[in-house]
């Protein structure tokens, strides 16, 4: 008889479904499984790139505005 | 004539200048090995005979007549298949391109082209440098030449395992968390990214344009330092390219690093993402040969976790991927191999608030590390945790299970170069990397040729596992 899933693989399931249907990839059902391996590093990613920054800290990569000739 | 297996590209520069060697003679040699090897490096997806040996005898015919144009001149290189050749398919290894052939040379590859090198063929790539390795694209994964059954790294891996068999004597990589460090390391090769905005990648097929560089991979930092000078400089069409003054750097290469000032990232690799304990060994027994070369070495760089630096380049890469790539996945999603394709779902859950997010981090990081390495010419760490693994064991969602010791200079934009400091037990090489101040690539190159030449790795060369 298979293990009885976890709260957070049942959420990584209902997580994996909802972006199959929110972006419409044609993930085929044998695949899934695989995906849902690394559903846990999501997690991890967000967690790190999400360091309580102020609120002036800005991107990285902000747009410059480059001078341009003024309408004569 | 008959011309050595082997040759730096430097050495064959030295003998076609003094007429000792023909470029046709060096041209049909190469492609005498691509025949005899490459059935089994798979690191050619297409040659180009003809048109090689054309170019042949018209580097032969400059170069007699006086029109030498330099060390590059009548030099056999490949091109990752991600660098666009006018009239010549340039497919990112995918389905989804496989019959494309794009009009215009990217802007390295003319510049190499100018610079008198001679284009043997395309070479092979993780699927649009990142899905990889697989086994379910138009062409199959190379095989590493220390021993077939290991893996070469990627996603440059065409490169890597032809410059290490000898099939030619350079060629581009790309590089966008580790695509040019990681092969080289794994196949014992000189491999360096440049700064961010050094190497134009216009005509380069992107993965993700806040990380991508474009540089070159070789059998020695001399050969790099070659093949640099031929691909570097601003290019208008490239909107992050930078406007920066290109040196000499081969007059960088003097063997001497007296006085240099260099730092050690070891909480990377020691903690961080554990290495073997024999690249541990070779790191700290390489360590010990820039200290006797002169250099002053501090042990101790602390920045935040490695996981850091590798998570914020990873949101970021995966996350311009899946923008490039979003309306081809929705309409053909199965033409994608399907580790590319399945990484790019892990993608599609990410939100634009992580993205940017992760582009703050990344900002806080370069900050970070500019702060920390202030007081240093170079800062040296490992290349990779270990020699290369078997090709059948490289995890599909890697570099998630293990953070990238490669990725923080991609996130920083800082050069960084890949050199051999060694063999494991088994024969496979083990590389380290050098990091340099931004554009300073001179001084990087310069002590990897300076440690190069004050060790014996580079007269090792690989046996194909036989």
């Amino acid at each position: 008889m298979p293990a009885e899933k976890s709260a957070a693989e049942n959420n990584a399931v209902e997580e994996l479904a909802a972006v199959i249907a929110r972006t419409g990839l044609a993930v085929p059902e044998r695949e899934r499984a695989d995906i849902l391996t690394a559903w846990p590093y999501l997690a991890d990613l967000r967690a790190r790139v999400r360091r309580d920054p102020g609120y002036a800290d800005e991107p990285a990569h902000v747009f410059i505005a480059a001078g341009e000739p003024l309408p004569s | 004539m008959s011309v050595p297996d082997y040759l730096t590209l430097a050495e064959a520069a030295r003998l076609i200048k003094r007429r000792d060697l023909s470029p046709v003679d060096l041209v049909q040699s190469r492609l005498d090995r691509i025949a005899a090897l490459d059935g089994r490096l798979h690191s050619f997806l297409l040659t180009l005979p003809e048109e090689a040996l054309a170019a042949a005898r018209v580097a032969e015919t400059e170069i007699a007549t006086g029109r030498y144009r330099g060390p590059l001149h009548g030099i056999p290189i490949g091109l990752k298949d991600i660098f666009d050749t006018a009239g010549i398919a340039t497919t990112g290894n995918s389905r989804i391109l496989q019959d494309r052939v794009p009009e215009r040379d990217a802007t390295a590859a003319q510049r190499l082209a100018v610079a008198g090198t001679i284009l043997l063929g395309k070479l092979t790539t993780h699927e649009f440098a990142f899905g990889g390795p697989s086994f379910d694209l138009p062409w199959p994964p190379a095989r590493n030449p220390w021993h077939t059954d290991h893996f070469t790294g990627g996603s440059s891996s065409g490169t890597a395992a032809a410059v290490a068999a000898g099939l030619i004597l350079g060629g581009t990589g790309s590089d966008t968390g580790g695509s040019i460090r990681g092969p080289a390391s794994l196949t014992g090769l000189a491999g360096l990214k440049p700064t961010y905005g050094l190497v134009s990648r216009t005509g380069v097929l992107p993965l993700a344009y806040s990380l991508d560089h474009a540089g070159p991979m070789a059998w020695t930092s001399e050969d790099c330092a070659l093949l640099l000078q031929g691909m570097a400089g601003h290019d208008p069409a490239d909107p992050a390219s930078a406007q920066v003054p290109v040196p000499d750097y081969a007059r960088a290469l003097t063997g001497k690093i007296a006085g240099l000032r260099i730092g050690v990232i070891r909480h990377f690799y020691e903690t961080d993402n554990v290495a073997t304990p024999e690249t541990v060994a070779a790191i700290d027994v390489a360590l010990g040969v820039f200290r006797k070369l002169g250099a002053s070495v501090d042990d101790d760089v602390r920045l935040s976790p490695l996981h850091d630096y590798a998570a914020c380049g990873y949101v970021l890469m995966v996350a311009e991927a899946y923008a490039i790539h979003e309306a081809t996945l929705k309409a053909r999603f199965t033409d994608y191999g399907e580790i590319f394709r399945d990484r790019m779902v892990l993608a599609a859950a990410l939100t634009a608030a992580d993205y940017v997010q992760a582009a703050r981090r990344r900002r806080q990081l370069r900050t970070e590390y500019m702060a920390a390495t202030a007081g240093f010419d170079l800062v040296i760490t490992a290349s990779a945790p270990g020699p290369a693994p078997r090709i059948d064991d490289v995890p599909k969602f890697t570099p998630l299970d293990r953070p990238s010791l490669t990725m923080p200079f991609n996130v920083t934009g800082h050069p960084a170069l890949t050199v051999c400091c060694g063999f494991s037990d088994n024969g496979l090489p083990i590389g380290l990397q050098i990091v340099g101040r931004a554009f300073d690539e001179a001084t990087v190159l310069q002590a990897g040729d300076a440690y190069e030449k004050a060790t014996a790795w580079r007269a090792r060369r690989p046996t194909f596992g036989l």
